[in-house]
């Protein structure tokens, strides 16, 4: 039963900074290729989440990052060898070199991400020592790919009496329902499958509970602490949903979502 | 953990339904609980190690109420645990573990009790018998994972079989090696636990806090020889297990009682209550010694917004309008929130006598 339709896919080459809106990408099991590959590490962090972000420094949510190698971080080469082959069967990621970064900062400038410029920039602006960290596999906090309606958005700002931009949520993939009775429909999905487009499958593993980051405008930085302390009395602190995958699979704007 | 009398309040106590999320088999007749609450009440069960629920239980007699503590610490289990051994004829401790099932629902209070970490840095000697050791090992596992204090462990148990938790003490012993020691004291191979072992293991440890938890008779010894062995200025909490069974127990049990009580002349005396903004109203909350703000909000029934109450996610941010607290982290708070005025209430308590004022209208 088709319930809904992806109204855009969303990655974070670097954790906790801007995200980039792609047409399609290749979902595997440890998520969206590309997504939150790069993260920095504070060494005054805490050790259970040593991560410098938004939380800390708020402007982090306006640096930009992007992959040099562009559209080659999308699809793993001779995807379509591998699709016709058991689902076990993984492709092949792309190399090393595709997964190069650029940061623009607020300020204009742009750099490698694993430059020392950008470092010493960053490290000055946030007035802490920090380390690039970087793994192919990708850095998400609970689960490796989430889901955020856009009736949610609309529905909080209702209630809070606010503007909200669906980037707050900084959600993997922005779906439209067919359901129209329930703006929080995603809530309704924890516990079953989804298939999505032509073969990625997913399980709806919980709700997604929020921080800081979401009070976070994505265009100034600003704080809206209300709309976290909505979230957490009148939502049990959740917005969206988390996933996992089941089946890898490709995606693409438009896609339609299958209860299965 | 035995039978426990429900300590109820004048107006009665408010149960919310808890979900049985796993059974455990630790001994041939204790049985560890994980309990999930609803997730909007999430923020209800926020406890201190040490702390324990009281059920309602929907016994063929009909409903009775048993209070059992948690085992599981908040900073280092990700569910609350609790762990009930069966007694003999006890209704509550065999209808836990016969009836009480994963999956199942059960009503509970919200976490309550005093036996918890004062706070300072001295050692911890905690002295336990049977399932005694449930809210002891809740206290041994903030410590060890929370803070720098060397912890000892006297476990008192009839054999082998009959020790609870055996592979974390084993564990942690060996993780928190040099800061914890557990000795374990089996009675079929020693006989009883006697004052004079007591003293010989607590020798060295004068300047401990104390934690005793278990059987009364073990309870009434230790208590006794710690008190005389440490000497007035002794800090010693005890959990005592009172049974409704019992024909010769109070009312009311006992919960955590120092001996003597403690003597800190602090600054924090004079927060007896502090106020608090929140949607266009002011509420004067009263706080107890250790309390952060946002427990003693929580407690006081002010609907705070807080959400995961170990400063990560920022939920609970105010503003300090006046007063000074200390906070234990901050690591939700940006340089921006800090130069603001901004804490963390869930990790806030009061370190001056100026009057606090935590404005949550931001």
């Amino acid at each position: 039963m088709k319930i809904g339709t992806i109204e855009s896919i969303w990655r974070y080459p670097v954790k906790g900074m801007r995200g980039e809106e792609i047409s399609h990408v290749y979902t595997g099991f440890a998520g969206l290729m590309g997504d939150r590959v790069y993260g920095v590490i504070a060494a005054d962090g805490d050790p259970a989440f040593p991560w410098h972000t938004g939380r800390d420094q708020e402007e982090f949510v306006l640096y930009e990052a992007s992959f040099r190698s562009g559209d080659a971080l999308l699809m793993p080469e001779n995807l379509d060898a591998f699709e016709g082959l058991a689902p076990g069967i993984k492709p092949v990621d792309p190399s090393a070199e595709a997964f190069k970064v650029d940061v623009k900062t607020p300020g204009g400038a742009t750099n490698d991400i694993d430059s020392p410029e950008f470092l010493a920039d960053l490290q000055e602006t946030a007035g802490r020592s920090l380390k690039v960290h970087m793994t192919q596999k990708g850095q998400h906090d609970c689960r490796p790919v989430s889901i955020f309606s856009l009736s949610a958005a609309a529905k909080l700002g209702e209630e809070v009496g606010m503007e909200i931009d669906k980037r707050r949520f900084r959600a993997n993939f922005y779906v439209e329902w067919e359901n129209q009775d329930d703006p929080y429909y995603e809530f309704s999905l924890v516990g079953k499958n989804l298939k999505i487009g032509e073969r990625l499958e997913v399980a709806v593993i919980e709700r997604d509970p929020r921080c800081k980051m979401i009070t976070l405008d994505p265009d100034t930085s600003e704080e809206s602490p209300k709309l976290l302390q909505h979230v957490s009395r009148n939502h049990g602190g959740d917005a969206g949903v988390f996933a996992a995958v089941l089946q890898e699979g490709r995606v693409k704007k438009g896609d339609p979502i299958f209860l299965t | 953990m035995n039978d426990r009398q429900e300590d109820e309040d004048a107006a009665g106590p408010s149960y919310h339904r808890l979900t049985v999320r796993a059974v455990r088999d630790e001994t041939a007749d204790a049985k560890s609980f994980v309990l999930i609450p609803e997730r909007h009440e999430t923020a209800l069960y926020r406890y201190r190690p040490g702390q324990f629920l009281s059920f309602r239980i929907p016994h063929e007699v009909g409903p009775i109420v048993r209070s059992y503590s948690l085992s599981s610490a908040p900073g280092t289990d990700p569910d609350m645990t609790v762990c009930v051994k069966r007694v003999v004829g006890g209704r509550g401790s065999n209808w836990f573990n016969d009836h009480l099932r994963t999956g199942a629902r059960i009503e509970a209070t919200r976490p309550a009790g005093r036996f918890v970490l004062r706070d300072n840095d001295k050692p911890l000697l905690l002295i336990a018998g049977g399932s005694g050791i449930t809210p002891c090992i809740s206290l041994i596992k903030q410590a060890l994972a929370e803070t720098g204090r060397r912890v000892k462990l006297i476990y008192a148990n009839q054999n082998a079989a009959s020790v609870i938790y055996r592979a974390t003490l084993d564990l942690l012993e060996s993780r928190f090696d040099g800061r914890f020691t557990c000795q374990h004291w089996l009675d079929d191979d020693r006989g009883f636990l006697t004052a004079d072992d007591v003293m010989a293991a607590a020798e060295g440890w004068e300047c401990a806090d104390s934690y005793i938890c278990g059987p009364a008779p073990l309870m009434d010894m230790t208590e006794e020889t710690l008190g005389r062995q440490f000497g007035g200025d002794a800090v010693i909490l005890t959990e005592r297990f009172l049974s409704p069974d019992d024909p010769v127990q109070p009312a009311v049990p006992a919960s955590a009682e120092p001996v003597p009580a403690p003597a800190a002349a602090s600054p924090f005396v004079q927060h007896a209550w502090f106020r608090l903004s929140l949607d266009g109203e002011d509420h004067s909350v009263p706080i107890a010694e250790g309390q952060t703000l946002l427990q003693a909000a929580l407690a006081f029934g002010v609907d705070v917004p807080s959400s995961c109450t170990e400063g990560h996610c920022g939920t609970c941010m105010a503003q300090l309008r006046s007063g000074e607290v200390t906070m234990a982290s901050t690591r939700a708070l940006s340089k921006r929130n800090i130069a603001r005025g901004y804490v963390l209430a869930c990790q806030s308590t009061p370190s001056s006598t100026a009057e606090i004022w935590l404005d949550f209208d931001l």
